[in-house]
This record gives C-alpha cells, structure tokens and sequence, in this order.
C-alpha cells in the first residue's frame, strides 16, 4: 500500500493543539502525516508549499484557527485567499489540485483533526505518488544574512 | 460582597461590559462600555421610596420572572452595591415622535394606576395645552405606537384629554397640589429674575409656550395679542364643537399667573421700536391667520367667505345666521370640515364641500357625513358663478387626482364634465399664508421664498435679537403640537441668547428608540403583563342632539375605559421619564441625564469569572417545566429566600404547600440531546434541595437520580444523613414529566429491580444543569481566548494549567471554565488570584522573542507587509517596512506575504520551515 508522504502545517493555537487533543484522547490518525508548526497559518507562504513538493511531499495540508477565531485576529483570512489561488496555480503547471488542501480545526476539535488528516491521507492514496520536479528546480529562497544590515525596532 | 464593595482597592465597575482588549501580558488596555444607572450611588440609600412610586411594572429577571419589579429597581435588599438603578430600554417610540417629546408612556401608566394628578404634570411638563392636543392632535405618537403591528395603538388622545378634563373638573384641588410638573426641567417657578424683558407677539400656542419657558427662566415676558382674545387658532379658529374655550381659557390663565402679562387687542407693526423701547428680544409667533383664495372670476363677490376670518367671527360670538343660505365650501382638510360643521350648527340647510380629494382623520370625515355635509372630491374650481347680485353656484369640473411629484399634486381634469355645483354662499378653506406687512419696511426682517420668515438654527431672523417661531416661520400651518415644540425650542435660543453660557442647553434624548417586537408583544401578552383587549374608542353625541348646537360632540372616556385603555401600553421604553422618583426621593440620588461612560483601564492581568447560565428546561419539554409547579432548581431557590417572591414559603401556584415533591437530576445534562457532561453540582444541590423541602414544609420527598456524585469532603456523609432522614430515593433514568389525574406523574427506567418506575407528587424540582454563559462566545473573542467543545472557556492544559489560558495574563476562575460548585469555584479563583500576583509582582515579564524582522536591503517598500499585519505594526518609512517591536504578535503573515521575502520572523525563518521539510521528508 502506497504510504504518501503527507506536509501537515498547523497553527500553535488551535489546529496543533486539536492535533494534541487528538492524541490525548486517543483517537487515530496516520502516522505518516508529519506536522510542521508554525505560529498562524498566516505563515505559510505559497513559496514553502511548493518547496514541500520540491522535497518529495505527495500532499499538504493546512490547518488554522476557524476565521473569526484566528488567535492572531486575521492571518487566518490571508491564508483563506492565498491557498486557492496556489491551487489553481498547481493545477496550471500539471499538479493536481486535491494534493493541497485548507481546512479549519479548533484547539477542541481532536474529532475533527483526526477525520480530515484520514480523508486527507486517504484522498492522497488514492492519486499516487505526485509527479513533480524535484530539487533544483522551484524557489530560490535567500538566506537570511546577518552582516547586513537588519532594521529592528529597539 | 460588601467587603468587595468596601475594599479601597477595588473598584466594581456595574452594568459594565469589555468592548476590546489591546497589547499584551502585563500591559493590557481594557476598553470598558458602562451603561449608566441614572442614580448616584454614593447618594441613595436603599430607601426604596422610588420604587413605590414608579408607574411601570415589568418582569422581574432576577426572581427569574416569578413575580415583577418596578422600572426603578434593586436585584435584592442584600446587593452590592446596595443603591438602586433604572432600566431604560430607550426612548419609547411614542415619545419620540412627539414633536414636543411627551412622556406619552408615563402618564398613560399613570391613568393605569389612578394617579390622575401625577399624570396631568407629566403631560404638562412639556405641553401647557393638554386639552388642545388631547382633542385635536395628529397625534404621530399613536402613529409610531407599538402596538401597531399587533392590532391597534393606544388610544393616547383620548387617554390624554381624560387627565385633561380631570384636572380641568379637579381645578381648584389640582391649584392647592405640588407643582410636580417642573422636576427633570431646567425651570423653576420661582426663579432669579435676570432683569432681561422679552416681547413676544402672538399668543397662540407657539407664542404662549414661549412665554411660559421663558419667565421660568426667570425673564420678564409680555405677550401682545392683536385678537380681543388670547390662543391664537386654539381659541379662533377650532370651533367649540371640537374644544370647548373654557378648559383652553383656563390652562391660559395658568400661564398668565405664573407671571406672563398678556396685552389683548394690541397689533405690533414697529418691531425695531420694541427693541428701542427697551425689550432684550421679541419673539415673532403671529401663525398664518390669511386664508387663501383663488383668483379665479367672481372670487371678490361679497358672499366669498374666508375661512379664517368666518370662524373667527362665529367663534368670537358674533350671532351669525345661516338659515336659508346654501354654503359650498372650497377646500380638503381639518379646516374645511370645521368649516362646514360650524355653518351647519349656524342654521345652513345645505352644505357641500367641493375639493380635489379630502384629507383629514376618518372620524372627522364621517362625523361631517353624520352632520348631513355632502363631500364632493375630484373637483377642480373654475369659477363663482354670479346672476344679478347673488351667487348661483360654482362652476368646477371632475379630475383626476394622482400623486405629488416634485411637491405639486399631478391633477388631470376631465374635459366635458363642467357643471355647476347650486349655492349662494362660498367659503373659501384652501389653507392659509402669513401676513407679512406688520415687519418693518426697510427689510431688515428678511422673508423666506416661498413662504415664512428666515431664521436660522437657533430661531434667529436677520434682525438681531429677533426670534421666529410656529407657524409663520415655514409660512404654512402645521399642528398644535408642533407649534408648542417650535415654542419651547424658541425659548432655549432666547435664553442662549439673553444668557450666553448660562443659557439652557438642548435637552439630549436616549440613543436608542425601544420599538417593541411583535414576538415580544405576544409573550407580554401572553404573560398577562399587557392588556390584549381592543382599542376603546369614545363615543360621540349623536348627529340628531348636536347639529343645532355647539355642545362637544366627542365624549371622554368613562374612568373604566381610560383604565382599560391604559392597560393595553406596552411600556415599550420601560422608565418614562415621569419624575415620579425624582419627586420621591428626598436625597436627590436620581439622576436621569445620566450617560454611558467609555474608559480605558490599564491593566497587566485578567481574570475571567463570568459564570454559568442554567440550562433552560423549555428545550426539553420532555420533563414538564410549562406545567404549572414544575420548577427548576433555581427558581425553587427563589421561593425559598425570604426576599423571594413568596416571602420564603413554599407554595404551589394555588397558594397551598404541596404534599409530595418530587426532585429529577441530571436535566440537560448527561444528554446526548442537550449537553454530554455532567453538570457536577446537581446532585449534590439536590440533596440539599430535599433536605431544605422536609426543614420548610410537612412533605414526602421523592428523589430520582442516575448516579449520586457525591465526591467532595463530606459530601457522603450529608448524602447519608439526607437518606435518613426519609427522603425517598430511587436510582433510575427519568424519561417524562406528565400531567395524570390532576398529579404530577414522574416516570423513569428503574435501575433496580422491584423498584418503582413512577410517581405521583404535586410539586416538581428539575435539577437543571449548567451551560456556558450567554455572551460568553463574544467574551472569549474579545480577549482572544478559546472555548472548549461543551462552550466553556479552554484552559492551558486540563491537568497542569486549569486557570491559565493559552493567552499568557488571561486567567480562568470558576464555572466559566466548567461546571463546578461554591468551594471548588473559591479554590480556583485563589488559584488565578495568586497567579496573577505572581505575574504583577515579576515587575517584568518575558515576552516571547518570536517578532517580524525585516532584510532592508531586499526591501522595496510594497507595502504588502503593512496590509497582512493584523495588528498594524509594520509601517514603510524612508522607503522600506518598519517593524513596531511592542505591537508585533508574532504571527509571521507579513513573511508569507512579502514578495520579495525581505520580512521574515525569527525563529521561523523560510530556511528553518525548509530544514524541517527536508528532514519530515527524507
């Protein structure tokens, strides 16, 4: 049985913290979605998905805060428009659009966590291993360079 | 509680709600909205005379709507703070379409209760003409009444003109009474004469409100009348049929003896000269008395009456004779009706009114049809027709009457239909225009095209010291009621004027106008809170008694219909504004101008204690509540106070103590249909319950329970004691509540065998269970914390942290954070007390280093970072993004959304999310 290879990014407040939830009530999950945290879903740039599929990722996942829970007030609206446009952008250079999905799952939906990452997982069985180019071609990140010079507020 | 309310360094902020919370851990500010009380704390005393006095009776939320409070109220003798406060739903809708801002909903309460004298100062508060509006007022406040939308508005007129005529037929008793009537005003009666004199001219209501106001400010007011009487319209131009003159004559000398000098038979043509005679300033209230008249041909035959001027004859006793003339009056309206009506009673045998479409009341239409006056619409006037020396008739053609577009009436006349309609005397009631030839001639009264005299906002003509108001400001008529609004308005201008900063101010209305919802009529109604009769309406002398006379047609209600009447209000505004408990209370503690206060708090810690709400046994109809002597433990708790609604004792709804009382756990929870939890206080509260049932009454106890969860320190023991006592105990599910042969029957799955499965008893306690409190989903939006799934507040961990939240400051105490009773509740809320100390003792705190950080060199100054930041804590300076450290949350959107990845945030940098991927991925 193919065993994808499954980005979850989830929010510190509330999806991560349903991820635990799911855990402590024991509910299951597939061991092969791997979690990356991160403060908001707001984050998550369309740059770093794609950066999951250029290091061999067959599906992402991202889960926030419900809008109008978001814990940083709006990031979660930000991340509510930029995954559909990255996916119709996927879909244009030739991946399929279900291997990126966006849902919202709340600190107490340990329920919930656990049916959509099985759905995702599921969902992502079934359309293979996915078939994009790997390292070496996608985005060129800069490296953070810290003899330049880093404007901070003191 | 009251060493709560006595401590120095607690501040109880009441009737107060959090609007927003901003900044972080240790630095909080605290936006806080509070509704006002409109009594001064520090002031009242609890003496609870307001509240016996207070007309309106609503429900009383407190006693969990088991009996009812007044307006102006306190939650219980033992609460903290003790002083008392008033409910405002807003301004009722009635009073705030009264042009003169009538406390309709008072004294129509007031009539309610019999308290005629204190509903006549409550209508003369802001009216000095209550005879007048109570008989032939628009009356916009029935209009916007309500009641409209369920079946017909109060009858306030008639309501209004019953206090009237009482006080009228009460005269001599209501002259030796307090005057009530200035309380909540900037008036006195007796007031510091300010040594300023001012000339009014007209004394028609405009002018004589004016005139009131104004030497209870203290000026000196003199009136100049050009009739030989005094009331302008009111007394010249409605004819006695529809108000008699004596009430008016009286509520006139009440004006003159408070000090206004009316000077009769006195006609102003020199305005500047008053000015030079001494006069500080004149009020211009001279109404539009000129009826209008077409010139159309044979209009200046003499036999063309005006209107205006024939009821001012009739009505200033002059003996007209109309027999043997046949009147055709011209005109739609009031004043043609009146008009007509007054010819008949002067002896015409034949009345036609001739108009393009009548507008007046129905019941005036109809008394006219009664009174055998014929109403000729969709006729257009072409000419008087004249043989000899005698009117003929008037000749006029049918039309069509549509609407009004860009303010003139779309009027099609049909051709081939001339007739002439037969009379020989025409009276003209087109409605009327100002005279304008007393101001002076040099124009330094400048008029106002079309009509009126220019004034601005403040009543002010382009003569300085000279005011306008009533009718002759727009140059057109208006209502009674409007004239006495423009009267009290002219007043405050004058005194701005005379005064300068000591001058009155304008009076502030409530924000919010409390129209009431059909819904919420029906369960008033329903409650028996409201009356739900039909609108009385009064009876009229018939046509045959009252065509040869001018006696009053209308009739007052009788003393059981005003109080029927009355009944049927609403109270749509809950306080009044009667002045009933500023007039009661001897400390002066009341304080209606009272407004909502907005402050912000510094803060460096929260602490969340908002509480439960109790789990509303109507969503489970299944056990009963509805019927009557089923009760939830709550309101069982209310009979049981000695403040309470019963005075402590235990009564069924016939008033008798009940013989067997049945007690059912676990309603709304352990449910999959309401709540799954278990609601963790109820058992033990039921024992108590049981226990305080055998203490108050000679009763049988019933209790059915599924588990007993009594886990606390001696809480076994109690629940042991509690079954020794003889309380009847039975394990088992209860799955209804019903009425069967006149008891109430309680049936349950037994969970022991050869245990019963029902009961009979006649009294029934539900031990409903808990919920998260109302607004708590906004509470938790507010200050950014999450809720669990059951709705309570989601604290940091179930184990280690339940007083944390995951927000670092915000603390968690009590039953907002689940269910629990009084000594768990005192334990957690030392918990987050001591927690927060800890933290404002700290001095500093650390704040989590997880902030925006901006590549300047990579920066080119978008601007897309500035626009994700939730918090608003990037700004582009000299070109490129700046990060405000203080209000950056670290949430790390401005990384995502900048273009050229210039932004990032420190500890999550792009280069640290691809190290995880490769090694999640590899």
């Amino acid at each position: 049985m193919f065993e994808p290879k499954i980005i979850a990014f989830l929010c510190t407040w509330c999806s991560y913290t349903g991820a635990d939830l799911a855990g402590t009530s024991r509910k299951s999950s597939p061991w092969n979605i791997r979690a990356i945290r991160t403060p908001c879903s707001g984050r998550v740039s369309p740059e770093i998905i794609i950066k999951a599929f250029d290091e061999g990722a067959d599906g992402v996942i991202v889960l926030g805060c419900h809008i109008g829970e978001c814990h940083y007030d709006s990031g979660n609206h930000r991340t509510a428009k930029r995954i559909p446009v990255l996916k119709s952008l996927m879909e244009l250079v030739g991946l399929e659009p279900e291997r990126i999905r966006l849902d919202w799952v709340s600190a107490s939906e340990g329920d919930k966590f656990s049916k959509v990452v099985t759905e995702f997982n599921e969902t992502i069985q079934a359309l293979g291993p996915a078939k994009w180019l790997t390292k070496g071609v996608g985005v060129d990140v800069p490296v953070l360079d810290e003899t330049k010079v880093l404007q901070r507020e003191g | 509680m009251v060493s709560v309310g006595r401590h120095e360094n607690i501040t109880l902020l009441t009737g107060s709600n959090v609007e927003s919370v901003s900044g972080y851990v240790g630095n909080y500010q605290v936006k806080v909205r509070s509704t006002p009380r409109y009594v001064i704390e520090d002031l009242c005393t609890g003496c609870e005379q307001c509240a016996s006095v207070c007309p309106i009776e609503v429900e009383n939320q407190f006693e969990l709507g088991l009996s009812t409070r007044k307006a102006v109220y306190r939650n219980s003798p033992q609460a903290t703070p003790s002083a008392f406060a008033i409910e405002k739903e807003g301004v009722a809708p009635c009073r705030d379409a009264c042009p003169a801002g009538q406390r309709v909903m008072g004294y129509v309460a007031l009539v309610k209760r019999k308290r005629y004298a204190d509903a006549y100062w409550t209508i003369r508060r802001d009216n000095p003409f209550p005879s007048v509006c109570g008989r032939v007022c628009n009356h916009k406040c029935e209009d916007a009444c309500s009641r409209n939308a369920y079946d017909a508005p109060v009858n306030i007129v008639a309501l209004k003109r019953y206090v009237a005529d009482w006080a009228y037929a009460n005269r001599d008793e209501v002259a030796n009474m307090t005057d009530k009537s200035l309380l909540g005003t900037p008036f006195k009666k007796e007031p510091t004469p300010t040594g300023k004199h001012v000339a009014v001219i007209g004394s028609g209501p405009a002018g004589l409100t004016a005139a009131l106001d104004l030497v209870r400010l203290g000026h000196a007011v003199t009136v100049f009348e050009s009739y030989s009487v005094a009331g302008g319209m009111m007394r010249v131009g409605i004819p006695p049929h529809r108000l008699p003159y004596d009430q008016l004559d009286w509520e006139i000398q009440l004006i003159e003896d408070e000090g206004v000098d009316i000077k009769l038979n006195t006609r102003i043509s020199n305005i500047p000269g008053l000015l030079d005679d001494g006069y500080d300033s004149i009020l211009i209230a001279t109404g539009v008395h000129d009826a209008i008249k077409l010139p159309i041909r044979n209009s200046n035959h003499p036999d063309n009456w005006l209107s205006v001027d024939f009821l001012k004859r009739a009505l200033l006793g002059e003996a007209l004779d109309l027999s043997g003339r046949n009147v055709i009056v011209l005109g739609a309206g009031d004043v043609a009706l009146d008009v007509a009506r007054t010819a008949v009673r002067l002896g015409t045998p034949d009345v036609k009114i001739l108009c393009r479409g009548m507008r007046a009341s129905d019941h005036e239409i109809e008394a006219a049809i009664e009174e055998g006056i014929e109403i000729v619409s969709g006729r257009v006037f072409k000419s008087v027709v004249v043989e000899g020396d005698r009117i003929q008739g008037v000749e006029c053609v049918e039309a069509e009457v549509g609407g009004i577009v860009e303010g003139r009436r779309i009027v099609e006349e049909l051709p081939g239909t001339e007739h002439v309609v037969e009379g020989d005397l025409v009276i003209w009631a087109l409605g009327q225009k100002g005279d304008y030839t007393f101001l002076p001639r040099d124009g330094s009264i400048n008029t106002k095209y079309p009509t009126g005299i220019q004034a601005d906002e403040e009543l002010k003509t382009t003569l300085e010291g000279v005011f306008v108001a009533g009718d002759i400001r727009n140059g057109w008529t208006s209502f009674v009621v409007d004239a006495i609004a423009d009267g009290h308005h002219a007043a405050r201008t004058i005194d701005r004027f005379l005064r300068g900063d000591e001058g009155i101010e304008e009076p502030k209305k409530h924000p919010r106008v409390a129209v009431m919802e059909t819904t919420r009529i029906e369960e008033k109604i329903a409650k028996g809170l409201t009356s739900s009769k039909d609108r009385n309406e009064p009876i009229s002398i018939p046509p045959m008694g009252r065509v040869n006379n001018f006696n009053e047609v209308v009739q007052c209600f009788s003393e059981e219909q005003a109080i029927a009447e009355a009944e049927r209000c609403l109270e749509c505004g809950v306080c009044a504004e009667c002045m009933e408990c500023v007039a009661a209370c001897e400390k002066g503690a009341i304080s209606h101008e009272m407004e909502e206060r907005v402050e912000e708090y510094k803060v460096g810690a929260v602490i969340l204690a908002t509480g439960f709400k109790d789990f509303d046994a109507g969503e489970a109809p299944e056990y009963g509540y509805g019927l009557p002597d089923v009760l939830t433990a709550l309101e069982f708790e209310r009979l049981l106070n000695p403040s309470g609604p019963t005075a402590g004792k235990v009564l069924k709804r016939n008033g008798e103590p009940p013989k067997r009382v049945g007690i059912v756990h676990c309603v709304g929870s352990r449910n999959e249909k309401f709540h799954n939890y278990c609601s963790r206080a109820c058992c033990m509260y039921s024992l108590k319950l049981a226990q305080l049932v055998r203490d108050y009454v000679d009763a049988e106890v019933f209790e059915i329970y599924r588990d007993m969860r009594a886990f606390g320190k001696g809480y076994e023991e109690f629940y042991n004691r509690v079954a020794d006592s003889g309380v009847n105990f039975y394990g088992g599910n209860v799955r209804s509540v019903r009425k069967q042969n006149g008891h109430l029957s309680i049936h349950w799955d037994e969970n022991y065998f050869d245990q019963p499965d029902q009961v009979d008893v006649d009294m029934v306690i539900l031990a409903t269970g808990f919920e998260a409190a109302e607004g708590s989903k906004n509470v938790a939006r507010t200050f950014g914390i999450s809720r669990s799934s059951d709705g309570f507040y989601l604290e940091k961990h179930p184990k280690l942290g339940p007083v944390e939240t995951a927000t670092n400051g915000i603390y968690l105490a009590g039953a907002c954070q689940s269910p629990k009773d009084i000594p768990d509740s005192v334990a957690q809320a030392g918990g987050a007390a001591a927690i927060a100390l800890a933290l404002l003792d700290q001095g500093e705190v650390a704040l989590d280093p997880t902030l925006a950080a901006v590549e300047v060199g990579l920066c080119a100054g978008c601007g897309q970072c500035v626009v994700a930041c939730p918090y608003g804590a990037i700004s582009i300076e000299e070109g490129v993004a700046r990060v405000n450290e203080y209000r950056c949350k670290g949430c790390g959107t401005c990384a995502a959304a900048c273009p050229n990845k210039a932004m990032t945030l420190v500890h999550y940098e792009d280069q640290q999310l691809i190290a995880e991927l490769i090694g999640a991925l590899s």
